[in-house]
């Protein structure tokens, strides 16, 4: 099945730069300067359009015991009776391999913008996320993550945190 | 059945040693009154250990050959023949037989001074500094006996929360069994894997934290998926629904299992199954919020705390385990009582034997510190575990500790390396296997 | 060299009422192999993963995922739906070279 997008006016800029918002995060511009892939896979998907900061939320733990199957759940919040809604969101970690994660649409019988999912992050990197909104403006949001190895599981009943031998591998 | 014939507490005179030295190796505050302790040439102080596993036959030996005659040592432990649970996994692999997990505690008994009574603590009395036995015969021909003691040493493992699991119970343990302590659960539990069919189904549901072996149930999908491969089991299969979101040397783990058994071994974590809403082990089904899993064999490994003696002699808090000073492994809720090994919590160490035989060393060297005027090391603490994955691939995790503010921290620590050749991870298997003959060894006191 | 693809584990609620928001919880075991990895050989394990996911309800699209490598191994997707009316869903999961498997749930909404 062929999902297709309206997006009057716009012309693909294959390669252009993605340039960050006021609130750009150095991090994130540095991580992303340093792949090309991930640049590129971001200019593909909003041409000459510029994310900014906005309401979206990116649920994902600031340390991940294994990079193999890390939890996250991505959503945008519902603005209410306004009639803005969410077409898609794209999901990155600019510093793997494949920096694409993957690509979700929404559609009228989704009852909110939101995915969960297991993601793999080869190594510690900010993850972001960018969502596509029915008046053709794009919000990013990314959050850091550390991927350690873990140890030998004196880790302590969650709900604060984990506790654990300190080990960190990267 | 060893029995003791128990003579009345003698009435105590005052220690030569004064009660601030005794609070110094207690690692107290002066000021902290203690009961007082015969003195050397008065009867001998009395040192009575519950539970005779890693942590308690560790201490029973080293407190024997360290204090020799000059101590009163009794283990009172339950089974005539331990089965370590510890390499037992590699039992329901094919890679050990059940007798070389068993030992008993002759020698310790005969050539090592500890006095060995075969029975059950049904009570610690801790004001009268007694405890009393399940099956005792004392001298007026009363069923219940009591020992007295002067330090106590209390290391009675896990208890078992069977209905932690929803629809799970004690009894359906024989059915869907945890082989997690005992030797009865381990041979059901082998002999259920030994008839399984190709294209059957194993579940294993994992403990949430703190539990005995945190890479023991991932050791035991090993396993299994191992005795598939032997017996050609191609399209046998086993899916982990874990109570935890992450697991100890996980990475490693999964990328061994990519290697030796592709397709064979699938977790599942909370956020995935969404939680665990009912077991029914006859039928063998859990069911999860995600879905309705089916299996052969269950494996249902519950949430555990320390052992019921504890809970009974309010020695544990209420995370179900028994806090501990870190510099002396003295409960902190009775200054004449040691806890060690897996009731105890330990901060940064693992639940494993390696450790229990650890913290054994700082308790017999507290205790013999205090009782015989010895020179007390500081408390250092370490660890190792090895999970084996297939024949020549064991991987391991471990490091030192101390005791860093109230609690014992992890000073080193090293892991096993995804980029490891191959020699390196075969050269865990021998390790394992060296360490195996030394802690059973220490425990028991050679080879039984 | 591909396995046949395995029957998915899919959650769908029986029943819900009209336009109330509802979850559904989807799992396909599958290797997710990124073309990264070396194998046993010391070569290359050639890419293959699950590219795409498509859900749609009575032949009308509610949801997919154009899936990459970086999606963990046994793909998992969560998300959720608000119906009018009674119906069946579909959920449908490509391969890389085009294998499929798709599973049917049906939902009373009243």
């Amino acid at each position: 099945m062929t999902i297709t997008r309206a997006r009057p006016g716009r012309r693909r800029a294959i390669g252009a730069a993605l340039t960050l918002g006021a609130g750009g995060r150095a991090s994130v511009k540095v991580a992303l300067a340093a792949t090309d892939a991930a640049g590129s896979a971001i200019a593909a998907h909003v041409g000459n359009a510029r994310p900014e900061p906005g309401p979206l939320s990116l649920d994902i733990a600031s340390i991940a015991e294994n990079g193999n199957g890390v939890p996250v759940r991505i959503s945008v919040p519902d603005d209410g009776p306004s009639s803005l809604h969410t077409l898609s969101i794209l999901l990155l970690a600019p510093l793997n391999p494949d920096p694409k994660i993957a690509l979700w649409h929404f559609s009228a019988l989704s009852a909110t913008a939101e995915v969960a999912t297991r993601i793999r992050l080869a190594r510690s990197q900010s993850v972001l996320a960018i969502a596509l909104m029915s008046d053709g403006t794009y919000r990013r949001t990314e959050r850091a993550v550390q991927v350690t190895i873990g140890g030998c599981g004196a880790l302590l009943p969650s709900p604060g945190g984990v506790g654990n031998t300190g080990l960190v591998r990267d | 059945m060893l029995m003791s014939q128990r003579s009345p507490h003698p009435s105590s005179a005052l220690p030569s040693i004064t009660r601030r030295r005794f609070a110094r190796w207690l690692g107290l505050a002066p000021a902290v009154t203690l009961s007082s302790v015969p003195s050397i040439g008065a009867a001998r102080p009395r040192v009575v250990i519950v539970g005779g596993g890693a942590g308690g036959a560790s201490t029973a030996r080293l407190l024997a050959r360290d204090g020799g005659d000059r101590l009163d040592i009794t283990l009172v432990e339950p089974s005539g023949t331990y089965t370590t649970c510890f390499q037992s996994n590699l039992y329901l692999g094919g890679y050990r037989t059940l007798g070389s997990l068993q030992h008993d505690y002759r020698r310790l008994a005969t050539e090592h001074g500890v006095r060995v009574v075969q029975d059950r603590v049904t009570h610690i009395d801790r004001d009268r500094r007694l405890v009393a036995l399940a099956n005792g015969e004392a001298d007026d021909g009363t069923r219940n006996s009591t020992l007295g003691y002067d330090r106590l040493v209390v290391a009675p493992g896990i208890e078992l929360l069977h209905d932690s699991l929803p629809g799970h119970s004690a009894a359906l343990a024989e059915i869907a069994p945890h082989a997690w302590q005992g030797a009865q659960q381990l041979a059901l539990l082998k002999s259920r894997l030994d008839a399984l069919g190709n294209g059957d189904h194993v579940i294993i549901v994992a403990p949430p934290n703190p539990y005995r072996c945190p890479p023991g149930p991932y050791e035991r999908a090993s396993m299994i998926a191992r005795l598939f491969q032997r017996r050609g089991l191609t399209d046998s299969r086993i899916t982990l629904l874990d109570t935890k979101t992450a697991y100890s040397k996980q990475a490693l783990f999964e990328a061994s299992w990519r290697r030796h058994y592709p397709g064979t071994i699938e977790w599942l974590p909370p956020d995935v199954h969404g939680g665990i809403l009912s077991i029914d082990a006859t039928r063998g089904m859990v069911e999860t919020d995600l879905d309705t899993f089916q299996g052969q064999l269950l494996n249902l490994i519950p949430a555990q705390r320390a052992g019921a003696i504890a809970q009974d002699a309010a020695l544990a808090d209420a995370s179900g385990f028994c806090p501990i000073d870190p510099g002396t492994m003295r409960s902190t809720l009775d200054p004449a009582i040691s806890v060690l090994g897996d009731a105890c919590i330990a901060g940064d160490m693992p639940k494993s034997a390696f450790a229990a035989n650890s913290q054994a060393r700082v308790v017999a060297a507290n205790l013999l510190g205090e009782l015989l005027d010895r020179p007390v090391p500081t408390a250092r603490y370490g660890n190792i575990c090895w999970s084996q994955i297939a024949d020549d691939d064991s991987i391991k995790v471990g490091g030192g500790y101390a005791s860093s503010g109230n609690r014992i921290a992890s000073s080193s620590a090293f892991i096993s390396e995804r980029t490891d050749d191959a020699s390196t991870r075969e050269a865990n298997v021998g390790e394992a296997q060296a360490w195996y003959r030394s802690i059973t060894t220490e425990m028991f006191g050679g080879t039984s | 060299m591909a396995a046949p693809l395995a029957e998915p584990r899919v959650k769908v609620p029986e029943r819900a009422r009209i336009g109330e928001p509802f979850t559904i919880k989807t799992l396909l075991r599958h290797p997710m192999d990124s073309g990264h990895r070396i194998g046993e050989d010391d070569r290359l394990i050639p890419r293959l993963i699950i590219n795409r996911f498509i859900a749609t309800f009575e032949n009308e699209f509610v949801f997919s995922a154009i899936i990459e490598p970086s999606i963990a191994a046994n793909p998992y997707f969560e998300f959720t739906v608000r119906l009018e009316r009674s119906g069946r869903f579909r959920f449908l999961w490509i391969e890389d070279g085009g294998a499929s498997i798709a599973v049917e749930r049906s939902i009373i909404v009243a």
